[in-house]
């Protein structure tokens, strides 16, 4: 190219020179070259943890407003939550650091300030992040503290502020930080899991005292009241204490120590002396696996200590001295107590933490449940109650673990007061699941039915009282429940069975069979129903003409099943009924169902326009029955939810106590299960409350339950379930929006870093909300700005809101209720169904019978919603894992999905909202972390996704099936794609476990050029292997970051573009 | 021919193994797929294992150039074993080949081809069975009876010995009625060609007695032996001892690859921790276990108790993390394993206590 210039002379030296005077940056030492021109440092990785799981407390003024604090830390969080006192149920949380357990709080620094520290085992420090005025903290600031340390204190060692922290490493190092910096080490050689401190020796310093679990020992460290500690006694406790305390306990002036040892089921109490002695040792029983333990000043002073036993998930008051035994279990399984007088009565409450889900509350004296143990017995497989002697009044059924020599089985029959009735010697019974009496030949004797796998036996009863193996009924399935009732209305008893039917690895079909017996006793089918989706809660109604018919969860939706002629079920899925686990019929037409997200009672099941139901628990729910408790002759909801931590389970128990339409809880209780299904509510003893039957390790335990005086949890706070990358406040630069039960923002600072999360209850925000369940983000103005919406869950009602999320001009929170929908379960996608270049918003609901809704008017605020659309062929989706995307390549949004069973599958779309029935995209199946994308550019989507940890792009034209490559990488644990270097071109972005750094990962950035195969470039990263990878511009600097996300740990890359130079 | 084939295959080895991370041990060197470590005792265990089981077969450990090669390929390198389809491992002469770490039962194998490179099944099989430790997973530990005599004679008679299910007892009855030394002599006479005529005849010869004989004295043994009974436990009966006062034992620790006692990872993620422990007095004692474990981790934390009192002594006593059992347990000394995950660190905690047998148990 040539230039004139002033002067004539053509400037072809300078055009030639100049490209020699350019030359592009090479990237730094440490960098790493990715795609097109950009660098990446792999140490320069920005990250937050706002993960809230509490598993440490503390309670102190932190606001100095007079009233002590919730201070939470989160290990698998990474996180310090404090949940403010007073209204609003204010928290704040800061990021710490990875694996940020142990917890203490003190004036550190001397400032008068009380301060925060944590400790980070991976860094062999001490996060330590200093009160600040008002509800602040400063920067966090670490402290070494030795490698692996895992426990910290905070105490007087010296008689003068400020306080000591005292910290421990897992291997038994013990370190005095004295103003943080950390003093010589005393060696324990011990695994430390508790401290505490107190005068132990009376000789005015403080001392610490540690549960050694590996030596079941608690280990004096005396103070030399200048802040030194020395080794002093071993004292002797029970096995493997995890926990102690100090504490006055018999208010003899001296100090007293104890411990939870948790492989005894027992608190071990030491009595001192006042002069390091101890006086009298004491050893009480606990429930299962006592993990933590509080004190708690009552009235008068005395100090009442309490024990978490973990197994059962349940706290004791420790009945030392005069006053109940109280026991109370949280909705959420806890970890650690803590004791504080936040109510200024003079008293100290008790609070407990929960890490999953998350929860902070109060366990307060109140009524509750509370149960007696009637009888046990030992060598037990199962019990189950039947009344076989036919007087309305069931007795226990007991079968045995051990068989006899002849390899029969000799059942018991015992009545509620343990007296025996009967017993049968009986073979081939193995693995009973329940069982029915019944008069099944007519003789006036009541026989018995049991079923196990696809058998139904029959026992049928003698005259002098024993049984003997009468006829079977094989069905074809695996019979899960039965229950008795008048099928052909003939006045005799019949049984209609449930049973799950052959599936392809999933539960595809169900059956339901009646059968009849003969005169002489034998098993007869009288009909047979296949039923999409698992059966369960079979319930027997009276038809409306006067017919027998059954109703049923259908794949966890109430149904339905005409029982006369041609049987056949109908659904009652009133849009968006969430799936249940359970359900039983209260009064007249009422049901509640009970799942995951509560219970919910439905007055009226069969009404043409059933109306909505009503929440009566918001706790997650796997059993319920309906029984007087409180001796009102009303019968009450008794709720159960199972849970499993390290192999055991456990199941808490809820009391609901109805008055009319209302239901009120009360302090729950937990016992130790076999599995979810083991315990049975049952009625043996003639008066009105129930008893519970409980079979574990092989012992039976028949219990009395009652309301009596018991710790009724009152939860306090709930962890958000989400963290949004979104930028809250238009500033261009991206913050997090952390959504739940409590909602929040931490704004971002551009560099990668946030602010402190600033959350409160949801209701602050929205008073009618319980929940939010979703974060919908687009640009539904289409002004370039992403707005958030909202999806919400009402406390009082049943459905679903949507709620616009904006920031007034004070920067605070204003939400807008822009439309509520009958749906319990709610998905929403913003998209252009319709190709007029205006969002719309489709929502997909139900399980089982999926169905869509479509709202147009987002521009204007003024919603207007359509009416539902069936999805035909969804089977049993989850509503939520739909995508939405122009998969065919017809200019019109189709939606696709991965399913377990068939592949990927798309319902293609009509443009209008409404979806044609599915057909199979590709037999892939197992695929997750999925994503499209125009690879080859030939105009078709092709899918990136993990399969088997194997990432996976499978590729096909629109119409003929699609077809997998063969797997590019190995091992991977997260992937997606983006346009790192903005050329237009998509790389993928995938994440495996680093084979170089133990606990690390590394990125895999691919790119395919001119066709080829792909080609990774890789990035070692110093962070444990995250659960997806996104690629977003947080800064609106035109350069995207690459985010690593594991649940509230955010770690990100800041890839730069080399320069010109 | 087959010398030539084992060139070509160590060729082909070579070629498709790329470089190999090794582990160097006084009686075994260990050459590893890259990116899989062993747990921080393995190397540890299978040289005590190899010395021990060299000086029950009156013979010098191998150490220098003799060592045993172990091959480990856990990963893609699988494909790459010279070994049955089905096999986790195998022997080449004294080079060994498995998925597994460790994998003692090959190593039975790699130390007897000092006597014979070419023994017939039945007592190969036998004794690598016999003497290769207790199984490496809690539930699934082989209780084995000792079969019948007929089988004997088909296993005889027949292919490779299925699981050496009478295999192993009847190399442990000749050893323990005539000697290892006797054994060997025997084992070295017979080949894989060798017929059940052949057995009788070297059996006459080398131990003065006959096949039927020796079957008969097989069948006479106790019906509930089984094959943990049976093995010797070279290593778990002379693992260090734990002391406790013959009253309570509570034990509450990490079990975590890394940590000098671990053994694993055996199939990727099983690490299993040895000691011993004596009981003085008999009597009913409750066990329980207890574990503190991360979601991910996949194989569960338990703790086996075996008498190392050989038949007789009662079978083994395998208690998983959240169970509890009660047990009448002889006077003696017993192995005791803490197993767990490799992958990931967990917490076990065992409780071994002395009850009164007429108190009811229960949780």
């Amino acid at each position: 190219m040539m230039w004139r210039i002033r002067g004539g002379a053509p400037a072809v030296l300078a055009v030639a020179l100049a490209p020699a005077a350019c030359v592009e940056e090479a990237c730094g030492e440490g960098e790493v070259a990715l795609v097109g021109r950009r660098c990446v440092d792999p140490k320069d990785l920005r990250q937050v943890h706002f993960g809230v799981s509490p598993d440490a407390l503390v309670l102190a003024d932190m606001d100095e407003d007079g009233v002590p604090d919730l201070v939470t830390a989160s290990e698998k969080g990474g996180s310090v939550t404090i949940v403010w006192s007073g209204e609003g149920r204010r928290a704040t949380t800061w990021s710490m650091g990875p694996a940020s357990g142990g917890l203490a709080v003190a004036d550190f620094d001397g400032d008068g300030r009380r301060d925060v520290a944590v400790t980070l085992p991976g860094a062999g420090a001490v996060g330590v992040r200093a009160g600040e005025s008002g509800r602040s903290l400063a920067e966090i600031r670490l402290v070494e503290a030795g490698e692996g340390v895992t426990s910290i204190l905070a105490a007087e060692l010296d008689g003068a502020a400020p306080a000591e922290l005292v910290t421990a490493t897992a291997g038994g190092a013990v370190r005095v930080l004295h103003g943080l910096m950390a003093g010589p080490v005393l060696e324990t050689d011990a695994e430390i899991r508790g401290m505490a401190a107190g005068d132990w020796d009376g000789d005015g310093a403080t001392d610490v005292v540690l549960a050694l679990p590996g030596r079941s020992v608690l280990q004096v460290l005396a103070g030399d009241g200048r802040g030194g500690l020395s080794p002093g006694q071993s004292l002797a406790v029970g096995p493997a204490p995890l926990a102690v305390a100090a504490a006055d306990l018999d208010g003899d002036g001296a100090l007293d120590l104890a411990s939870a040892d948790v492989l005894g089921d027992t608190v071990t109490v030491l009595y001192g002396d006042g002069a390091g002695e101890v006086r009298e040792r004491v050893t009480l029983p606990t429930g299962p696996e006592p993990r933590a333990l509080a004190v708690v000043r009552e009235a008068g002073d005395s100090q009442a200590l309490h024990v978490l036993a973990s197994g059962s998930s349940t706290v004791e008051r420790v009945a030392l001295q005069a006053g109940p035994p109280l026991a109370g279990a949280s909705p959420a399984p806890a970890t650690v107590l803590a004791a504080a007088d936040r109510d200024g009565d003079g008293r100290e409450e008790l609070y407990y933490a929960a890490p999953d889900p998350g929860e902070v509350g109060a366990l307060l004296p109140g009524p509750g449940l509370s149960w007696a143990t009637r009888w046990t017995r030992a060598d037990v497989a199962a019990a189950f109650p039947i009344d076989v002697e036919g007087d309305g009044q069931e007795e226990v059924l007991i079968v045995p673990a051990t068989a006899e020599p002849t390899g029969e089985l000799q059942l018991q029959f015992v009545r509620g007061d343990g007296q025996l009735v009967g017993s049968a010697s009986v073979g081939g019974v193995t693995g009973l699941q329940g069982v029915h009496a019944l008069d099944v030949n007519s003789d006036g004797r009541m026989d018995m039915v049991g079923w196990s796998g696809p058998t139904l036996s029959t026992f049928l009863r003698e005259s002098e009282g024993g049984f003997r193996a009468g006829s079977r009924f094989s069905a074809e399935g695996f019979v899960t429940e039965a229950i008795r009732t008048d099928v052909d209305g003939d006045g005799d008893l019949e049984l209609v069975l449930a049973g799950l039917g052959a599936g392809q690895g999933l539960v595809a079909t169900s059956t339901v069979w009646g059968v009849d017996f003969s005169t002489a006793g034998e098993p007869e089918q009288v009909f047979q129903h296949a039923i999409d989706g698992w059966a369960r809660s079979l319930v027997p109604w009276d038809g409306t003409d006067g017919t027998l018919d059954l109703l049923l969860l259908r794949a966890g939706i109430p149904a339905i099943v005409d029982l006369q002629g041609q049987v056949s079920t109908r659904g009652l899925n009133a849009p968006g009924f969430e799936s249940a686990s359970a359900m039983i019929r209260g009064e007249g037409s009422e049901v509640f169902l009970c799942g995951p997200s509560g219970v919910l009672r439905v007055a009226d099941i069969l009404a043409a326009e059933p109306e909505a139901p009503r929440r009566v628990s918001l706790d997650a729910c796997d059993a319920l029955a309906l029984v007087d408790l409180d001796g009102d002759a009303t019968r009450d909801l008794l709720v159960q939810r199972t849970t499993a931590v390290n192999d055991v389970f456990r199941t808490v128990l809820t009391p609901w106590i109805r008055s009319g339409d209302d239901f009120t809880a009360l302090g729950a209780r937990g016992l130790l299960v076999e599995g979810f299904g083991s315990v049975r509510v049952v009625e043996v003893d003639g008066d009105p409350q129930p008893e519970l039957l409980n079979v574990h390790a092989g012992t039976l335990q028949v219990l009395d339950l009652a309301i009596d005086e018991a710790l009724a949890a009152t939860p306090i706070y709930s962890a958000p379930r989400s963290l949004s990358l979104i930028d809250v406040d238009h500033d261009g630069i991206t913050d997090l929006l952390a959504a739940g039960a409590t909602i929040g923002v931490a704004f971002g600072d551009g560099e990668g870093q946030f602010g402190a999360l600033q959350h409160q209850d949801v209701a602050a925000w929205i008073p009618t909300a319980e929940s939010v369940r979703g974060v919908v983000r687009a640009d539904f103005e289409g002004d370039g700005r992403t707005e958030a919406m909202l999806v919400v869950r009402p406390r009082d009602r049943w459905g679903t809101e949507l709620h616009e999320l904006t920031l007034d001009g004070g920067g605070a929170p204003v939400t807008e209720r822009l439309a509520t929908v009958a749906a319990g379960d709610l998905a929403v996608w913003p998209a252009d169904l319709d190709g007029d270049h205006e969002l719309e918003l489709l929502g997909v609901s139900g399980f089982g019978e999926l169905r869509t809704i479509r709202f147009t008017g987002l521009r204007s605020r003024a919603l207007k919603a359509s009416s539902w659309a069936p999805l035909d062929g969804a089977g049993l989706l989850p509503a939520g894992s739909f995508r939405l995307l122009d998969l065919e390549r017809r200019g019109v949004l189709d939606l696709v999905a991965p399913s377990s069973l068939s592949g990927v599958v798309v319902h293609p779309g009509r443009g209008d909202g409404q979806f044609l029935p599915r057909r199979v995209w590709s037999p892939q199946r197992g695929l997750q972390s999925i994503s499209f994308l125009d690879f080859d550019r030939d105009g078709d989507l092709e899918l990136l996704g993990v399969a088997a940890k194997r990432l996976v792009v499978v590729q096909g034209p629109s119409g003929a099936p699609a077809a997998t490559l063969p797997g590019l990488l190995e091992e991977v644990v997260a992937a997606t794609h983006g346009d790192l270097d903005g050329d237009g071109a998509p790389e993928i972005l995938a994440v495996t476990r680093s084979a170089v750094t133990d606990g690390g990962s590394t990125l895999h950035v691919g790119v395919q050029p001119d066709g080829a195969s792909f080609r990774f470039t890789r990035v070692e990263l110093s962070i444990s292997p995250p659960t997806s990878v996104s690629v977003a511009d947080l800064d609106d600097d035109g350069e995207p970051e690459v985010v690593l996300r594991e649940a509230g740990h955010l770690a990100i890359l800041r890839p730069r573009s080399l320069a010109w130079r | 021919m087959r010398g030539r084939a084992l060139i070509i295959v160590a060729a082909a080895l070579s070629a498709c193994e790329g470089p190999l991370e090794v582990f160097e041990g006084e009686h075994v060197v260990v050459r590893a797929e890259p990116g899989f470590d062993l747990c921080g005792g393995t190397m540890a265990h299978m040289d005590e294992f190899v010395a021990r089981l060299a000086a029950e077969m009156q013979q010098a450990p191998p150490t220098g150039d003799e060592r045993i090669e172990f091959r480990w390929y856990p990963g893609e390198h699988w494909a790459l074993l010279p070994c049955r389809r089905s096999a986790f491992g195998c022997a080449r002469g004294d080079e060994v080949f498995s998925v597994l770490m460790p994998h003692n039962h090959e190593l039975v194998h790699a130390l007897a081809s000092e006597r014979s490179r070419r023994a017939l099944p039945f007592f190969a099989e036998g004794l690598a069975e016999g003497y290769q430790g207790l199984h490496w997973q809690a539930d699934g530990l082989t209780e084995l009876p000792l079969g019948q005599a007929k089988r004997v004679q088909d296993e005889l008679g027949g292919g490779p010995a299925e699981l050496g299910l009478a295999s192993v007892g009847f190399v442990r009855l000749l050893v323990q009625q005539h000697g290892m030394a006797k054994f060997l002599a025997l084992y070295s006479l017979l080949s894989r060609r060798s017929s059940v005529t052949d057995v009788d005849e070297a059996l006459r010869t080398v131990l003065g007695v006959s096949l039927d004989e020796s079957i008969a004295a097989f069948e006479a043994l106790p019906a509930d032996c089984i094959r943990p009974q049976l093995d010797p436990k070279l290593l778990e009966c002379s693992a260090p001892a734990l002391e406790w006062d013959d009253s309570r034992l509570a034990v509450f620790r990490m079990l975590d690859c890394s940590q000098d006692d671990a053994v694993g990872p055996y199939d990727g993620d099983h690490l299993q921790v040895l000691h011993t422990l004596t009981v003085r007095e008999p009597g009913t004692f409750e066990l329980r276990a207890i574990a503190e474990r991360p979601d991910e981790a996949v194989s569960l934390n338990a703790v086996v108790m075996t008498p190392c009192s050989g038949c007789g002594g009662g079978p083994p006593i395998r208690v998983l993390a959240r169970e509890r059992a009660r047990a009448d347990l002889a006077a003696g000394r017993y192995s005791l394993r803490w197993m767990g995950p490799a992958a990931v660190p967990t917490t076990l905690g065992f409780l071994l206590e002395r009850v009164d047998a007429s108190e009811p148990g229960g949780p």
